[in-house]
């Protein structure tokens, strides 16, 4: 299959997702109790702009004029989400790192509170342009859903990453903030997202109905089991697992957030690839 | 008025010869691989009840054009005539004008082609013919994907990779009150192209004579290349 964007534009969503969706959960963490939580924030805090970065130089490389990218400060596109994101995405990156130096420098609880609200805010917007990027496109793939689906997604695998390096914060994160029910809360939006999605694929109209078709035939590995069942269904499962305590927390809780950062990636890619398949 | 360029394909005419397809190479020296000007080819029904319809495609030079929306440098973008026109300069080398694009009809140079014939010095007979780079250097021209006429008029002559391009309706040719070159070289004047604006202009008039019909027009693009009557 020729591909006009390949794996290097799915992983830009995917790293910009883990490094948007760290920075989320870190700011939560931070308005919560920046004290108690200060090691998993700074670990989020730091990696943020470091996943950000690298999403972005994988998609420079693919781009065939990467040098003249400069040339999107001057000019500027108002009804292109490509032209408007880039923006966005610099600047939060630009006061992404500023936080991420302000975490090395001092400790967490001196970090300027409007700055991280701004920085969150931007966070936001960021995790939703990955969506927004796609349907921009306006093709049948790459529907309406993609924004809320990709930041939800970016939520799911960024706090799975920043939990992953706090393994051992987990009794607090579980006590706390009964992790299993936030993220299980996480899931079942995600899971909503990809309903809405493939229900647009399948009904809007006969093209679409196509897409769906080829979906469902030439994708089916990837969607039903790489996305929705290791990076939905069976985090979801486990964790309600949890929640009847029929099982530790720290006994998933490893396999959860690997499945669900992996899911993350495998659905984010599926979404590119289904764009380019007709 | 502002003018509006646009044009029409009359299907009647058409002989499906590809003259167009060749004098638009010719005229923009394209690389293999890439037809600003192109074509479809149909077959339908079961024999002896077949027909064949030839429909000559180019970039369609939409009022509402998906590419130019979707551009993040407004590289892809409209000129004073209405024409959706690139500007290597400022284009990243995205695709997304590509993706966004119902047409196909916006390519993407990945290779420098053009270098390679200025530098090869290699000759069938040693002596006795001209290689490529000899050539080009007598000819004050990188041979053969210069067109030197595109580059007197101080658009970018040589097409370099890691940029989209497509079909300008020759604006450097209309620019000096010429048609484009697929207009000029149609066998059968098939091809009708002038000012949309002008209801005096034999394509103004041509639309009111015929029902014509766009390509896609469920995509909302407003193309602006007409096609009237039937290939059979």
């Amino acid at each position: 299959m020729h591909l006009l964007w390949d794996i290097r534009v799915s992983l830009d969503l995917f790293l910009g997702g883990l490094g948007v969706g760290a920075f989320l959960v870190g700011a939560v963490l931070f308005f919560i109790d920046a004290r108690l939580y200060e090691s998993i924030i700074k670990k989020a805090f730091i990696i943020a702009p470091i996943m950000v970065m690298t999403g972005l130089l994988m998609l420079l490389s693919e781009l065939g004029r990467p040098m003249n990218v400069i040339k999107t400060i001057y000019a500027v596109n108002p009804t292109s989400f490509m032209s408007i994101g880039i923006f966005v995405q610099s600047v939060f990156v630009a006061v992404a790192l500023l936080v991420a130096f302000s975490t090395l420098s001092k400790k967490i609880k001196d970090i300027n509170k409007v700055l991280v609200y701004i920085t969150v805010s931007l966070a936001g917007l960021v995790g939703l342009y990955h969506g927004f990027l796609l349907t921009g496109i306006s093709i049948e793939p790459w529907n309406n859903a993609l924004p809320v689906m990709f930041l939800t997604s970016s939520v799911i695998a960024g706090s799975s990453l920043v939990f992953l390096l706090s393994v051992d914060k987990m009794d607090e994160l579980f006590t706390n903030l009964k992790l299993p029910v936030v993220i299980n809360l996480v899931l079942t939006l995600q899971f909503a997202a990809v309903f809405i999605w493939v229900y647009n694929l399948a009904l809007t109209s006969a093209s679409s109905r196509h897409i769906y078709e080829v979906l469902m035939s030439g994708f089916g590995m990837e969607f039903w089991v790489l996305s929705v069942l290791v990076g939905i269904v069976i985090p979801a499962g486990l964790l309600t697992f949890v929640l009847l305590k029929q099982v530790s927390f720290k006994v998933v809780a490893l396999p959860v957030f690997v499945m669900m950062i992996a899911g993350s990636f495998f659905f984010k890619n599926l979404v590119v690839y289904l764009g380019q398949a007709i | 008025m502002a003018k509006k360029y646009g044009m029409i394909i009359d299907l009647h005419k058409c002989v499906g010869c590809g003259a167009c397809d060749l004098a638009c190479k010719s005229e923009n020296n394209t690389p293999i691989g890439i037809n600003w000007a192109s074509h479809t080819t149909e077959t339908h029904g079961v024999f002896p009840k077949v027909s064949y319809e030839h429909i000559p495609t180019l970039c369609n030079h939409c009022e509402d054009a998906p590419c130019v929306r979707v551009c993040p440098t407004l590289a892809m973008h409209y000129n004073d005539d209405g024409l959706v026109v690139h500007d290597p300069s400022i284009c990243i080398g995205c695709k997304s004008c590509m993706l966004a694009d119902p047409y196909g009809v916006i390519h993407f140079n990945i290779v420098d082609a053009f270098m390679v014939d200025i530098h090869d010095d290699s000759s069938i007979v040693k002596g006795g013919t001209f290689s490529k780079k000899e050539l080009s250097d007598k000819s004050n021209a990188p041979f053969p994907n210069f067109n030197a006429a595109r580059g007197a008029e101080g658009y970018e002559a040589i097409r370099g990779k890691g940029t989209v391009e497509k079909c300008t309706f020759c604006d450097h040719r209309v620019k000096e009150g010429l048609a484009p070159a697929c207009v000029v070289a149609c066998p059968a004047d098939a091809r009708i192209f002038g000012d949309l604006n002008d209801e005096n202009s034999e394509i103004s008039k041509t639309l009111l004579l015929y029902k014509s019909k766009t390509l896609l027009p469920e995509r909302g693009t407003k193309p602006k290349v007409f096609y009237v009557r039937n290939y059979n």
